[in-house]
């Protein structure tokens, strides 16, 4: 994972050399803010579970870069970064402008995804698998650029490009020949999307127009990982010893797609607006996968026993969709609005796809026989999902003080799915057609009163007339409260009360959730001194009715959170002198229980007043009491800098 | 004489009427930016991180001034100026420019927040120059989403503050339809993909991705107590919930009765059924 962190870390440094000569370069009406800093961590414990969780590294980082100037070769001006480094993300960003001219914006993003699924999501070790085996640790890296050209008129033209790249290793297991064996997987994903526009600008109508071409590639190299060609079943399957001597899997992939955009923004008259989107695309996947493996395997498929196997998949996925929507807004007076809106989302999905495998040396379990065996499937499916909704809300203002909101929604789904027959293993549940329509009413009100006390309250009721999978409710309400009062200049305080219900009580369901949330927070504020005490809980109980596919019994799948957080916060500042230190505990008494507590102390002095000197102590306990195999102890230390013109 | 008398009358009168009509760019042109700045320096205007207009367009653009406002606030400056907006005035101003935003429009404007609750309108350097927020954005969202910072707080959540991701990386807090204020880079698709692509599909084969139900189906967003951010500890507890049969119709086949629940092998699904979020080359899944 370090290894391609490197890259982060150059740019960085580059990147922030150019800043810093560009700042000594100019002097006139600019800004300069860099903060950076190295950290070294220190793990003790589960190393792949606290990567899952917060996935820092050792090394220089970036805290904050920010550089602003107004005036020479731009009228504007601005340059800022964060992250990189030992951080798992990172973001850049340069925007220049000149008034009347142009506008030139870009973006790069970066994040490392890491997974290592520490105790659960794993076969169990006994099965000859180990926790943290699921690795996937991928980086992705968006860049957005965009010029917008501002001529003086009602027109500003624009194009821009998008890119996003996914790469990175990741490992997974593969059923084949009746057992799960370990792959390492390499995957490399490029989409980039170019696209130009024109925003316009009249008197009653603004919005935007913009066509874009979306390009897609992609491939996946998959090799048996090592030492894993025995599998994870340790016994033998119809009498056979079972094991893979290798496998090799290459697949690539390439897509299409233009794309059709329009946002309006607009008055008719002093009393009615308008907001409408509108967003075509037409995506084209076409993609082909060649697989070779060799050992001594089993198929319940065919029914043989075989020593080899060679397959080809091409494969060819047709997706047009598109979206619309218009909110109609009706200023009745000064006190009174009416909204309404309808929107419409359509999606189809064309899959064909043809599998050609060839068994070498594959023998019938009588054993009569020895010969290679071509299977062919050639699968096509189709699904089209469409949705629709309606929805109306009066927001009203009774006085200064006191609003109110009150609406509603109709959701209307209809998806119809035909999945081919040689994708159906048993007559039930994965194709036909489904139609569920959901009523949702909605009402709120907020109250001020001396920006002393504000509360805000909002109930949410839906009902629906039927469930497309067994997870949909029947009915589910929404109750949240929110306070915050200042008290005299120094104390706040703050609280949360959320409660979901959703339940489903048709037979052989009986699905029910309920979940509960409160928190409260007090904030003392002096001068020199700010504390924070929070303290916060997170009940969930949910109860659902399975079938078991072994015994096929009914019984209840219970799912229990019962979460308790914790915190205080305090910043102290006396002179050159500032102390931020936090302090986290989380606490899950539910089904399966764990603990999270965090420390954080950041201390600074400032040096000069350019220059701020400072520490950084960062420690994360988590002990699992299902999953002890999961547990950590993690210090991080840092040492920062911060200098700013 | 009379005549001279209503002349000079008519006159004065017109002259009269010609002042007031003239006054407001009159009162413009007198108060420019330097007479405010004789005081106000403290704004902070010139900073190179400063609200543009502030640099460009005088103060009275955003303030509203009138002669006698300005003058009232001349003789008792520690008095609130009248030409500040506030409230709902604040939408009308800042809508001027920043049409796009569709200010008025948002749910947080319907709920009665304006602008400069979370914005600082004229900035200072040592304040968060993104957008000129009033304080980190974290802490900003926090003082009335304690809820979500709470969820964060749980061990398996998306990495806010730590360089490159922040609560706006997925809400965009002006957006007047989206459920959730949830960033829409595609209308009517999910933010999620921005940085989960290789989940997007479309696949031959799909499953839950955007096929029915969305991410949020099995994946809890903000934060969650499940590796994965999935809403259940088990996988196989999470699956078959949905793939059950019972005598309604819906969606989602049972397992064949060789999958064995009370065999480890069996409990967990996705160590088999690894594209889970859709696959060219599996019907069942299984790469």
């Amino acid at each position: 994972m370090k290894n391609h962190k490197i890259t982060f870390y150059l740019k960085g440094i580059v990147f922030i050399a150019m800043a810093w000569i560009g700042s000594l370069a100019w002097a006139q009406d600019q800004s300069f803010i860099l903060e950076f800093g190295f950290q070294d961590t220190d793990i003790k414990g589960n190393e792949n579970a606290y990567l899952s969780q917060s996935n820092m590294d050792d090394g220089l980082f970036l805290n904050t870069l920010q550089f602003d100037k107004n005036g020479g070769v731009f009228d504007h001006l601005s340059i800022s970064a964060a992250g990189f480094g030992a951080k798992p993300n990172g973001r850049f960003n340069i925007q220049f402008q000149n008034l009347n001219k142009f506008k030139f914006n870009l973006k790069y993003t970066s994040l490392n995804q890491f997974n290592a699924l520490p105790g659960v999501g794993q076969v169990p070790e006994a099965n000859g698998l180990y926790f943290g085996d699921y690795v996937y640790d991928r980086d992705l890296h968006n860049l957005d650029m965009e010029l917008l050209f501002l001529p003086k008129g009602r027109f500003s033209p624009f194009i821009g490009v998008r890119y996003n790249q996914l790469k990175g290793p990741s490992n997974a297991f593969y059923h084949t020949g009746e057992d799960e064996f370990k792959l390492t997987i390499d995957l490399e994903e490029a989409s980039t999307e170019y696209y130009a526009g024109l925003m316009f600008n009249f008197e009653k109508v603004q919005g935007e127009l913009v066509q874009g071409y979306r390009v897609l590639d992609g491939s996946e190299n998959r090799i048996l990982a090592p030492d894993s060609g025995n599998g994870a079943s340790d016994g033998t399957i119809l009498g056979e010893n079972i094991y893979l001597d290798r496998l090799t899997g290459d697949a690539e992939w390439d897509s299409s797609s233009p794309t059709t955009r329009l946002n309006l923004t607009g008055t008719m008259n002093d009393k009615l607006s308008y907001t409408a989107g509108f967003h075509f695309g037409d995506i084209e996947i076409e993609s082909t996968d060649m697989e070779v493996l060799a050992g001594n395997l089993v198929s319940f498929h065919t029914q043989r026993y075989y020593t080899g196997r060679s397959s080809f998949i091409s494969a060819k996925t047709e997706n047009p969709n598109w979206f619309g929507r218009l909110d109609l807004h009706f200023q009745m007076n000064t006190n009174f609005k009416f909204k309404i809106g309808f929107q419409k989302k359509v999606r189809e999905v064309t899959g064909k796809a043809l599998v050609e495998t060839l068994y070498l040396d594959s023998v019938t379990f009588g054993t009569d026989h020895s010969s290679d065996l071509q299977d062919d499937i050639a699968p096509q499916t189709y699904m089209e999902r469409d949705e629709e909704r309606v929805h109306a809300t009066l927001i009203g203002k009774i006085n200064k003080n006191l609003r109110f909101w009150i609406g509603g929604a109709i959701d209307k789904q209809d998806i119809t799915l035909n999945p081919d027959l040689s994708e159906i293993i048993l007559n039930s549940g994965q194709g036909g057609d489904f139609k569920r329509e959901i009523t949702r009413l909605r009402a709120g009100a907020s109250f001020k009163h001396n920006k002393r006390f504000q509360l805000r309250a909002e109930w949410e009721s839906s009902d629906s007339d039927d469930a497309v999978v067994r997870t949909d409710y029947l009915s589910r309400d929404k109750l949240s409260l929110r306070l915050k009062t200042q008290m005299g200049s120094h104390f706040q305080l703050l609280a949360n009360m959320k409660q979901i219900e959703a339940e489903n009580d048709a037979a052989q369901m009986t699905f029910d959730q309920e979940f509960t949330e409160y928190s409260v927070e007090a904030i003392v504020n002096f001068d020199h001194i700010t504390c924070n005490l929070h303290y916060g809980v997170f009940d969930l109980e949910s109860n659902h009715t399975l079938l078991r596919p072994d015994n096929f019994t009914y019984e209840p799948s219970v799912h229990i959170e019962d979460g308790e957080e914790i915190g205080f916060d305090t910043t102290i500042k006396i002179k050159k002198f500032q102390f931020t230190g936090n302090f986290t505990r989380y606490e899950n008494a539910g089904i399966y229980g764990f603990n999270l507590d965090q420390i954080h102390a950041d201390a600074r002095w400032q040096v000069s007043k350019s220059l701020t000197a400072g520490v950084q102590l960062y420690t994360r306990d988590y002990s699992d009491t299902s999953f002890p195999i999961s547990d950590f102890e993690a210090k991080r230390y840092a040492l920062i800098l911060r200098y700013s013109l | 004489m009379v005549y001279q008398n209503m002349r000079h009358r008519t006159l004065a009168i017109m002259s009269v009427f010609v002042m007031i009509t003239f006054s407001h760019l009159w009162a413009q042109d007198f108060i420019a930016n330097e007479d405010c700045m004789e005081c106000h320096d403290g704004k902070s205007v010139d900073s190179a991180f400063a609200h543009q207009p502030s640099l460009d367009v005088h103060c009275i653009s955003c303030h509203q001034a009138s002669d006698e406002t300005y003058e009232e606030h001349m003789e008792e400056p520690e008095d609130a100026y009248p030409g500040i907006p506030v409230g709902e005035s604040a939408f009308q101003v800042c809508g001027k420019c920043h049409q796009s935003e569709a200010v008025t429009y948002s749910n947080h404007a319907e709920e009665g927040l304006n602008c400069s609750e979370c914005h600082q309108l004229h900035s200072d350097k040592k304040l968060n120059p993104k957008f000129l927020i009033t304080t980190v954005e974290k802490d900003l969202c926090s003082r009335c989403h304690q809820d979500v910072i709470l969820e964060m707080s749980k061990p398996f959540s998306h990495p806010i503050g730590e360089g490159g991701m922040s609560c706006s990386s997925c809400h965009d807090v002006h957006n007047p339809s989206a459920e959730a204020s949830l960033r829409e880079e595609v209308p009517g698709q999910l933010v999620c993909y921005t940085c989960h692509s290789d989940k997007k599909g479309p696949f031959v084969f799909e499953h839950v991705t955007d096929f029915v139900g969305d991410c949020r189906s099995c994946h809890e967003t903000h934060g969650s107590s499940n590796p994965a951010h999935l809403t259940r500890i088990r996988v196989s507890q999470l699956c078959l919930e949905c793939h059950s049969m019972t005598s309604m119709n819906t969606l989602g086949s049972q397992p064949p009765s060789r999958h064995d629940m009370y065999s480890p092998r069996y409990q967990n699904c996705t160590v088999c059924h690894v594209t889970v979020h859709g696959s060219n080359r599996s019907p069942m899944l299984l790469k």
